[in-house]
């Protein structure tokens, strides 16, 4: 398959549209094309975004059925009472009830926003106490070691993931080593790095949602930052300079 | 946050784009509907509707780069 028969199949494949044969023809032009395989991740992220940020609107879907029968309703009235003219072209009434559905979702979708917004910032408090609380009291580390052979195999049985233990001692933040907090309704895990006297907590857990994102924000004179990546939250927070903690978020991600 | 940063530009791009273009990805990617039925609703030829649906895409696109380049990435 040639490039440019292949580039007007990807939209379809992602969209479930093609045939086994077509499929199978798709799938083997992406394995040896970087430059569709490009283009067939760009348009999947772009998917995912529209889909998962947006997210759909359930509630209202008494409404959403109502706006369309009654569309699909007018438009055939319209073609017969105007003898086929000025209303008869179902595009005009499929417009308008993309626009009367649109301006729904975009007004619910708001309120959806505001409260993930609002989740967001109440998951940075939980882990900023929980940083807190480990430098005041007794309870940084469970398993105190700086070998992550070490770390890893102690959260075996002990969580329901296994979290990537990584050491950074070469770049100025060795791990010191691990806990388990309960955070968010689930226990997680908490990678201990030290940076000179600054201590760095990672929180991680599997993540809810598959979009990859990333996020910076200061409370109370903590740095937080927070990324999702394969199917996995993080969350950093330290007293460090944010450009010191993004330095380590970097490393991590590497 | 560039959580918030990337679902405003998502939000404005759909509001900017030309009005055609919103309409397919509304159906397609919030109704959930297929090629076939999209052709049927706007009386259009499902190739219409392919081509449709992928300049939407590729005007999103445009649209949201500029918007979210300067976040953290």
């Amino acid at each position: 398959m040639k490039c440019a028969s292949a580039r007007n199949l990807i939209e379809p494949h992602l969209d479930g549209e093609l045939d086994r044969d077509l499929q199978t023809e798709i799938q083997d032009h992406l394995t040896s094309c970087n430059a569709c395989t490009e283009t067939f991740s760009r348009l999947r992220e772009l998917q995912t975004n529209i889909r998962m940020q947006v997210p759909r609107y359930d509630a209202p879907a008494h409404f959403r059925k109502r706006v369309l029968d009654a569309v699909r309703e007018a438009a055939k009235n319209g073609a017969a009472d105007s003898g086929g003219t000025r209303w008869s072209l179902p595009w005009q009434w499929m417009a308008i009830a993309a626009s009367i559905l649109l301006a729904v979702s975009l007004a619910w979708n708001f309120t959806l926003f505001q409260s993930r917004s609002a989740g967001l910032d109440m998951i940075a408090q939980n882990i900023l106490s929980s940083h807190v609380r480990s430098l005041i009291g007794t309870h940084l580390l469970d398993v105190p070691s700086s070998d992550q052979h070490t770390v890893k195999p102690w959260f075996n049985g002990k969580l329901d993931f296994s979290p990537d233990v990584k050491d950074f001692t070469s770049q100025g933040f060795p791990l010191i080593g691990g806990r388990i907090e309960y955070l968010v309704d689930r226990p997680v895990a908490a990678l201990v790095y030290r940076r000179r006297q600054h201590v760095v907590n990672l929180f991680t857990w599997p993540s809810i949602s598959s979009v990859n994102h990333e996020a910076e924000l200061t409370q109370r004179g903590y740095n937080l930052v927070h990324w999702n990546k394969a199917s996995m939250t993080y969350w950093a927070v330290s007293d460090l300079r944010m450009s010191e903690l993004q330095q380590f978020a970097d490393l991590y991600q590497e | 946050m560039v959580n918030e940063v990337e679902l405003g530009a998502l939000r404005n791009c759909i509001e900017l784009i030309p009005q055609g273009f919103r309409e397919v990805i509304v159906m397609r990617e919030m109704e959930e509907m297929s090629y076939r039925q999209i052709a049927g609703f706007a009386g259009l030829p499902i190739g219409t509707v392919m081509s449709r649906l992928s300049r939407a895409g590729k005007r999103l696109g445009e649209c949201m780069t500029p918007r979210i380049k300067g976040g953290s990435e």
